[in-house]
């Protein structure tokens, strides 16, 4: 089992899907019981991978490698080629942790045809595993463009009144976005071929050739590259301006679908950057325009996403700006291209899964009650449903980074990242903190405190055992990093140093004679492989 | 006795409640937009659902349009000028060469004499 963990823990879900296909629709309950058994399988399956990668988590490169990289479809270059590293690692928790929670709590809210409801949401798990574990770019963009169908449908089909507006507006903005980051490393992967001679789509070998690009097209070559993966993620992140399908998305889409879209598929967006943007094109992310850009549009991202939610009278759609504002900080981390920037970056995306999750799911338990999630029907509800108010509480200021919550240790080390790489970028970040507090903590006294004003919410029942359960584990690990966020920090040191070693020095492999200009570029050269294909027939020329 | 402006100010509590509500708390209105950090709010909110998602629902219409545009020449230039044009024309051409056909024996037999009749006329007064 230690061998392929990460086949397991990846096709459990897919499993699961078949299984619920062999289940009559009409046994509503069976169908419903099976898919919790196997959302809490694959939670369960993921618990071994905590302790196994504790004991390797400072050993270079990926771990718990799976199987070769260019045996699937040896003609391209496609491996079916698996492994993870410490970001990866987490990422990969929190989707099967979210998961098992987003299935337990849609018992009672999906009503209409739960057997395709729950196979789906299987389908959307084992895409975005794939996703976070995938070392071959095939395999990811399989995983990635995997994502996108099983998430049209659930917003599409059970979501809100404009469903099918937000479903196609999710699908045809995000695989916009998606070809543009194909057409890109299909140039990487050609490019790759002309340095190397060898076709290959494994990431590992791409980051070995992928920095030569400014050298050898330009410039200009390269940031037209840099911005084919860079729309595909700031579209997913979303960062302004392509985040306007989120609000659509996130209000349209049902409760678990949410949690699951604001939880772990806006990360997707933040992995790749780091995973894919960063290594890529470490010049290119060094150029000042090219920086300053991605750092304004996340400060924006901040601030704008922050004013833009202490307007709105709808919750959900309160809290999907809200997710807009946060992963500005974690972009405004990533490209601060330092330590803290990018541990604090990765762990600021774990903390908004939880507390954004959690944020999605205390909307769904007033909604699921009353249907409607105008905040101007609500009023006094902590007098009527105090367990539920005491957790949104929690939540709440978990969110807005209330110190011994997991919130505030992502973003003070983001701001102090910020600060190191250029003290006004924290400046103008600052007021993203006091934004989320002041929209959380308004739409908190709007709705729980004060006087009960409605009739209908005098008769609300408070959380289910049910209910509960699917609250208590998102406190339980927001107190946790909160309180003693060591671990993850520990987790993250080798894969962000490294990371950080690779966009400053990034090693390529030398088969072509650069000019010296070039040659500082480059800190060291590649391995055996290098020093054989120097020695074998000539490189063709590519184009100077 | 303190000059008035700075009694005033005291009595006033520094003017604090009056200048966030300027500023913060959105309950001070110029001519119904409401003013400080919640009138931007409202402001990059029409922003944002009007420009840039007028943007995106923009893109939408206009492939929707080039979709309308393309069938429309699909349908009357590529389908009825280029394929049902030539088979119109070609029908038309076919008249006259119909006329030698038409299966009826007495039209042949009139045809052949008329044919006769003009080559006996014409090589008869050559």
């Amino acid at each position: 089992m230690y061998n392929h963990i990460l086949s397991i823990i990846l096709f459990t879900p897919l499993v699961g899907a078949l299984v619920l296909l062999l289940i009559p629709g009409e046994r509503k309950d069976a169908i419903r019981w099976v898919a919790n058994i196997f959302g809490f399988l694959g939670f369960a399956v993921s618990l071994p991978l905590i302790g196994w990668f504790w004991e390797v988590k400072d050993l270079p490169g990926f771990k718990f490698v799976e199987g070769t990289p260019n045996a699937w479809i040896p003609t391209i270059g496609a491996g079916y080629y698996l492994g993870i590293d410490g970001i990866s690692f987490l990422l990969i928790m929190l989707t099967t942790f979210l998961g098992a929670i987003a299935i337990l709590s849609s018992w009672t809210a999906i009503q209409e045809r739960p057997k395709e409801y729950y196979a789906w949401f299987m389908v959307l798990q084992t895409g975005m595993l794939g996703v976070f574990m995938s070392l071959d770019f095939f395999l990811f963009f399989v995983f990635w463009e995997a994502m996108l169908v099983p998430m049209y449908l659930l917003i599409g089909i059970w979501g809100g009144p404009r469903r099918l507006y937000a479903a196609i507006k999710f699908f045809l903005y995000t695989l916009l976005g998606s070809v543009m980051m194909l057409l890109s490393v299909l140039f990487l992967y050609f490019f790759h071929h002309t340095q190397t001679g060898v076709y290959t789509f494994s990431i590992q070998e791409l980051y070995h050739t992928a920095p030569l690009v400014p050298h050898v097209y330009g410039t200009t070559t390269a940031v037209l590259l840099f911005f084919g993966f860079f729309l595909a993620f700031a579209i997913k992140v979303p960062m302004f301006p392509f985040h306007t399908w989120l609000p659509d998305a996130h209000v349209e889409a049902p409760t678990a679908g949410s949690v699951i879209l604001a939880g772990v598929l806006l990360k997707m967006g933040t992995y790749g950057l780091i995973r894919f943007s960063l290594p890529f094109f470490p010049e290119v992310v060094h150029y000042p325009k090219v920086r300053l850009t991605m750092i304004v549009l996340s400060l924006i991202g901040i601030i704008y996403g922050g004013l833009v939610s202490l307007v709105q009278t709808d919750m959900k759609k309160l809290v999907a700006y809200s997710s807009v504002s946060h992963l500005g900080f974690c972009t405004l981390g990533i490209f601060a291209l330092n330590g803290p920037g990018l541990s604090g970056s990765v762990l600021q995306q774990i903390n908004h899964g939880i507390s954004t999750g959690a944020l999605f799911l205390i909307v769904g338990i007033l909604y699921e009650r009353r249907h409607t999630r105008d905040i101007a029907e609500y009023g006094g509800i902590s007098t009527i449903m105090p367990v539920y108010a005491t957790i949104a509480l929690i939540m709440f200021l978990s969110s807005m980074g209330l110190p011994l919550l997991n919130g505030f240790v992502g973003e003070f080390t983001i701001l102090q990242a910020a600060y190191m790489a250029n003290w006004v970028w924290a400046a103008w970040a600052v007021p993203g903190v006091v934004l989320a507090a002041a929209y959380l903590l308004w739409l908190y006294q709007r709705v729980f405190f004060g006087k009960v004003e409605n009739p209908k919410n005098e008769k609300l029942l408070d959380l289910s055992p049910r209910e509960l359960a699917t609250f208590l584990p998102l406190v339980a690990v927001a107190l946790w990093i909160g309180l003693y966020p060591k671990p993850f920090f520990q987790i993250l040191d080798q894969p962000v140093t490294a990371l950080v070693e690779q966009i400053n020095h990034p090693q390529v492999y030398n088969v072509r004679q650069l000019p010296e200009a070039d040659v500082k570029a480059q800190a060291t050269i590649g391995t055996q492989q290098t020093a054989k294909l120097a020695q074998t027939a000539a490189v063709p020329e590519a184009g100077r | 006795m303190a000059a008035p402006p700075v009694y005033r100010t005291l009595l006033n509590k520094y003017y604090v409640d009056e200048l966030y509500d300027k500023l913060f708390t959105g309950r001070s209105t110029i001519g119904g937009v409401r003013l400080g950090a919640i009138g931007a709010g409202d402001a990059l909110w029409k922003f944002d659902s009007g420009v840039i998602d007028g943007g995106v629902n923009g893109t939408g219409w206009f492939t929707r349009f080039a979709g309308f545009v393309s069938s429309w020449w699909d349908k009357w230039v590529i389908d009825w000028f280029c394929v049902n044009g030539p088979a119109y024309v070609t029908r038309m051409l076919s008249r006259p060469a119909r006329l030698l056909q038409w299966g009826l024996v007495q039209w042949y037999a009139l045809v052949m004499v008329f044919g006769v009749a003009g080559l006996l006329w014409y090589y008869g007064l050559r």
